[in-house]
Formats: C-alpha cells, sequence, structure tokens
C-alpha cells in the first residue's frame, strides 16, 4: 500500500491514545483507511446496552470528501437504512475538512440518541416512529436485544 | 476630580475602542489589538478587557477581566490577566488606567502568533520548539487560522469540484456523495445540487462555516507557491506498523472479531458479505452464489445489496479502480458460468438490458438472463 498521509496518521494515533467513550475504532490490518468502529448505544435511548459495528473508509481524497461509513449491525432506526447507509448532513453536503473520524462519529453516536424521523433514510421505520413513536421505539429495544447484545 | 480625567484621557487615546461604563468609580472595555502597524491580517490575536475600579480605587487596584477574545487559549487569556493585574499592583495609589490599558496592548502583541494546530493537517501551526514551521494565515472574519498550503489546498480542491461538476459529469460522484440512482434524471439534479453546495461551501470556514470572501485567502497564494517546494504538508509517511502490530492492538482485534462473530451467529448482521468481500472502495468478486435457486423475494434483497456494492465501487479512488476492474476481467475468464450476474448486478438496469442484447453470443449466458426474468413474474 502506498504510503498515509500524515493527517491520517494522526488521527490514528489519536484515536487510540485518546480513545472517546462508548466509540472505538481501529484501522484493519491490510488497510489503513479501512476502520472497524464499534459505538455502544447511548444511555436511555432504545439502544442502550447495543454494541454497533460499523465501517468507516476514508476514500482517496479525505480528508476533502467525507469518510464512508456504514452500520454492520441491524438497527431499527428512522435515518440508517436496511443496509446500514446513514443519513447524516456531515457525511454529505455539510462535511468540512476540520471535522475527523472522531466528531463523525461522535455525531454518530448521537444520531443514535436523538432519531430524525422527519428526514428519514428508512421510509418505513421512519412512518412507524412518527405513527406510533412508542412502538418504534419498542422494536428498536427488540432489534437491538436480537442482533446488537453479546450475552 | 482626578478620577474623571483620567476616563478622558483614555478616550482620547483609544477612540472608539474604548467603551466607558461608568465614569466614577471608573469602569469600561477596551477592544485591543497587537501592534502590527495596522496590517489586520498579520493580528493573530484581540480581545476585548474589561477594567473596573472599586469605590477605593486607585489605593486598590481595579479588577481586570477578559469580556471576549478571538485567537486567544484560555492559558494565554489567564497569563494576559495576570500580567496586567501585576502592573496594578505595581503602579497601586497612582492614576494608572492608560498604563494598564498600554500594559495590555504590549502583553497582547507578545503573544500574536495562532494557538494550536492546523484543522486541517492537524500539525502545529507554530512549532515553538524549532522555531521554524510551515507560514500559516488566518481568516479575517474568524480569526480561525490554517497553514497557508493547507487552505489553499482545500480551496483548489472546491474549485475543481466546480468545475467537474458539469450535468453529464459523474466526476462528483467520487468526490462527494454516494451517486446510487440509476435514474439521468436524478443525476443531473444531484450534481446541481452539488454544485451549489459546493458554491457556498467555498465560502465557509472549515471550522465555523463562518463566510469568507475570496480575498481573505489571496494574499496567501502566491506565497504558497514560491514555498511550495519546502513545506512539509504534502508528505506522505509510512510507519503505521509499528501502531498497528502491537501486542495491544491485537488484542483489540482479537475482542472485536468475538463481537462480530458473536453477531453474525445471532443474525444480527446486515449480510452484504454474503456473496462478496466489500471493503469499501475496493471490490473483490468471489465465485457468485448459484441463481437459479433465488426466490422472487432473494432477488429483490440482492439486487439491494448489490445496489450498494455498486454505490461503493463507483465511489472507490481512483486509484483502486484499475486492480478492482482486472479482478473482474479475470473472475469472467474462470466463472463463465456466473458471469453475466455479476454484469446484471453490476451496471445499471438500462445498461444491462442494452448490453445483454447487443454482445451475448453465448447461450449460457442468455439463458441466466431469461431464467431471471422467469423468476421475476411482476
Amino acid at each position: 500500500m502506498n504510503g498515509l498521509p500524515r493527517r491520517i496518521i494522526k488521527e490514528t494515533q489519536r484515536l487510540m491514545a485518546e480513545p472517546v467513550p462508548g466509540i472505538h475504532a481501529e484501522p484493519d490490518e491490510q488497510n489503513a483507511r479501512y476502520f472497524h468502529v464499534i459505538v455502544a448505544g447511548p444511555e436511555e435511548s432504545p439502544f442502550e446496552g447495543g454494541v454497533f459495528k460499523l465501517e468507516l473508509f476514508l476514500p482517496e481524497e479525505y480528508p476533502m470528501s467525507a469518510p464512508k461509513v456504514r452500520f454492520m449491525t441491524k438497527i431499527y432506526h428512522p435515518n440508517i437504512d436496511k443496509l446500514g447507509r446513514i443519513c447524516l448532513d456531515i457525511l454529505k453536503d455539510k462535511w468540512s475538512p476540520a471535522l475527523q473520524i472522531r466528531t463523525v462519529l461522535l455525531s454518530i453516536q448521537a444520531l443514535l440518541s436523538a432519531p430524525n424521523p422527519e428526514d428519514p433514510l428508512a421510509n418505513d421505520v421512519a412512518e412507524q416512529w412518527k405513527v406510533n413513536e412508542a412502538e418504534a421505539i419498542q422494536t428498536a429495544k427488540e432489534w437491538t436485544r436480537l442482533y446488537a447484545m453479546n450475552n | 476630580m482626578a478620577e474623571e480625567e483620567e476616563i478622558e484621557a483614555l478616550q482620547a487615546v483609544y477612540g472608539d475602542d474604548c467603551l466607558v461604563l461608568q465614569t466614577y468609580p471608573p469602569s469600561f472595555h477596551l477592544h485591543i489589538k497587537p501592534r502590527t502597524a495596522d496590517d489586520s491580517s498579520q493580528q493573530f490575536v484581540e480581545a476585548v478587557i474589561g477594567i473596573q475600579a472599586g469605590p477605593k480605587y486607585p489605593d486598590e487596584p481595579p479588577a481586570i477581566r477578559i469580556v471576549d477574545s478571538k485567537g486567544v487559549d484560555e492559558q494565554r487569556q489567564k497569563q494576559l490577566i495576570s500580567c496586567i493585574s501585576e502592573r496594578a499592583c505595581e503602579l497601586s495609589s497612582c492614576l494608572m488606567l492608560v498604563a494598564l490599558c498600554e500594559e495590555a496592548v504590549e502583553r497582547l502583541s507578545s503573544m500574536n502568533h495562532p494557538d494550536g494546530e492546523c484543522p486541517l493537517c492537524l500539525y502545529p501551526l507554530v512549532d515553538e520548539d524549532e522555531g521554524s514551521s510551515a507560514p500559516f494565515m488566518k481568516l479575517m472574519s474568524c480569526f480561525h487560522c490554517f497553514h497557508c498550503e493547507c487552505i489553499i489546498r482545500w480551496w483548489n480542491w472546491l474549485e475543481l469540484l466546480k468545475e467537474s461538476d458539469t450535468p453529464t459529469a459523474s466526476g462528483s460522484a467520487s468526490s462527494s456523495g454516494n451517486i446510487k440512482d440509476q435514474d439521468d434524471s436524478v443525476k443531473v439534479t444531484w450534481s446541481l445540487l452539488a454544485s451549489k453546495i459546493a458554491e457556498e461551501a467555498r465560502r465557509k470556514c472549515p471550522v465555523c462555516r463562518k463566510s469568507f470572501l475570496a480575498k481573505d485567502i489571496e494574499h496567501v497564494l502566491d506565497f504558497v507557491k514560491t514555498q511550495h517546494a519546502v513545506t512539509s504538508s504534502g508528505s506522505e509517511v509510512n510507519n503505521e506498523d509499528k501502531l498497528l502490530f502491537s501486542d495491544s492492538e491485537k488484542l483489540r482485534r482479537e475482542k472485536f472479531d468475538a463481537i462480530l462473530k458473536l453477531q453474525q451467529e445471532k443474525g444480527g448482521l446486515i449480510e452484504i458479505k454474503k456473496h462478496e468481500v466489500l471493503r469499501p472502495g475496493i471490490f473483490f468478486p468471489q465465485p457468485a452464489a448459484v441463481l437459479s435457486t433465488a426466490s422472487t423475494e432473494d432477488a429483490k434483497e440482492q439486487q439491494d445489496r448489490d445496489l450498494a456494492a455498486n454505490s461503493r465501487t463507483n465511489s472507490s479512488g481512483s486509484s483502486n479502480k484499475p486492480s478492482s476492474s482486472r479482478a473482474r476481467n479475470a473472475g469472467t475468464k474462470e466463472h463463465k458460468g456466473h458471469d453475466s450476474r455479476k454484469q446484471v448486478t453490476h451496471s445499471s438496469r438500462k445498461q444491462v438490458t442494452h448490453s445483454s442484447r447487443k454482445q451475448v453470443p453465448h447461450s449460457s449466458r442468455k439463458q441466466v438472463w431469461v431464467k431471471k426474468e422467469d423468476s421475476n413474474p411482476t
């Protein structure tokens, strides 16, 4: 593999030296642009207790263009579709090169705490979230228990 | 009264920069800037300090605080305040306000450099140990500082993005979003949107999104050109190894794998990897699954998955493309029976219909295609 830009090395070192609470990210052995990520479901969210696996890839143009991030663990969330793709503005048009892997993952963690059915990616989930929030939250908890818990 | 005259003197010296809140006991805000012969592009810090005297002034020194500041980190703020306060103690029982203000400007001038790191490359703006470091600049409106080369590279990137964002060019796919839609009209709308975004973004500070003007960075353009060979930010390093292969990392990796395995066993993973080994941006075809057994539901599901796979292949960096296409060609030779299936899933539907009609002399290929139609009775 070619050499990595210094910025990616710097970010990787910091992610490991000062990890963000509830978030683990580490580069793949073969590809230092590919990160294995684990995000813990935030407290007092339907995802609490869950351990969610994500993959994050830094494209050639990073940090000029945004990292590509996807959930690998199934999750019932109005802004995450069944393929794990995430609807988050900073991953699209609001990306700025001053953002980092760390800030992106923090935003995703925050998205779990605050689902936004008004800007949906998974339409059926968003609909359910709007029509019957209590039931949607129940389903999200159920999915968390089924798919994202380790015991 | 002498104290009131003191306030008048302040106003005479500092004009609009001095905001008098109260004449006696004197209380005022002072807007201070470093002494840079009025070259504001060279001012990396500024502050508003509040000086408030008590009824026992000047026997008791006035209280001094920072009301507002730009570019001054906490440590330097404290330092600034403590220097002015020290001076106030020294001058106790004299009328000291003008002297304090001079001290403040003096101190701030000595602190006239940005703190911390460049938000774009994460390396220090001013390396105090080495003394010499890459040239930096600030945005006039928000005082956020960057290495000249870093901000210019970002600016050029956005310019490039704008140029490539003509409605027909799909160059935007590699740059920002994921174009998943195969519909051409959607593509056009998207790319118009992207160019609009680029238009706006190029005027916004990467850190605070405050708008800035092109002329804000023009003064560093020439500088960057001449310095290009000397500056360091373009360099690449390859010393990841130590970091990645330490024992603690091995342990962590094992833990990761255990979690992944457990979730997989419980069916908790989104199974894109069933048929392909996927790295975002890199595509390795593996012997494909046999299609004929797929039910309608499965086929639809598969299509969705392939869409995701496709969007990634599309958005891969240019360096990855040659290898992936080579791999795909290799697959063509080795797995002829499954190959047409690959083609179906990895190009847009429109293209597939087109190409399969045109260039499918093999009966085996046709059969697979027909089979797919059969299993899709809509």
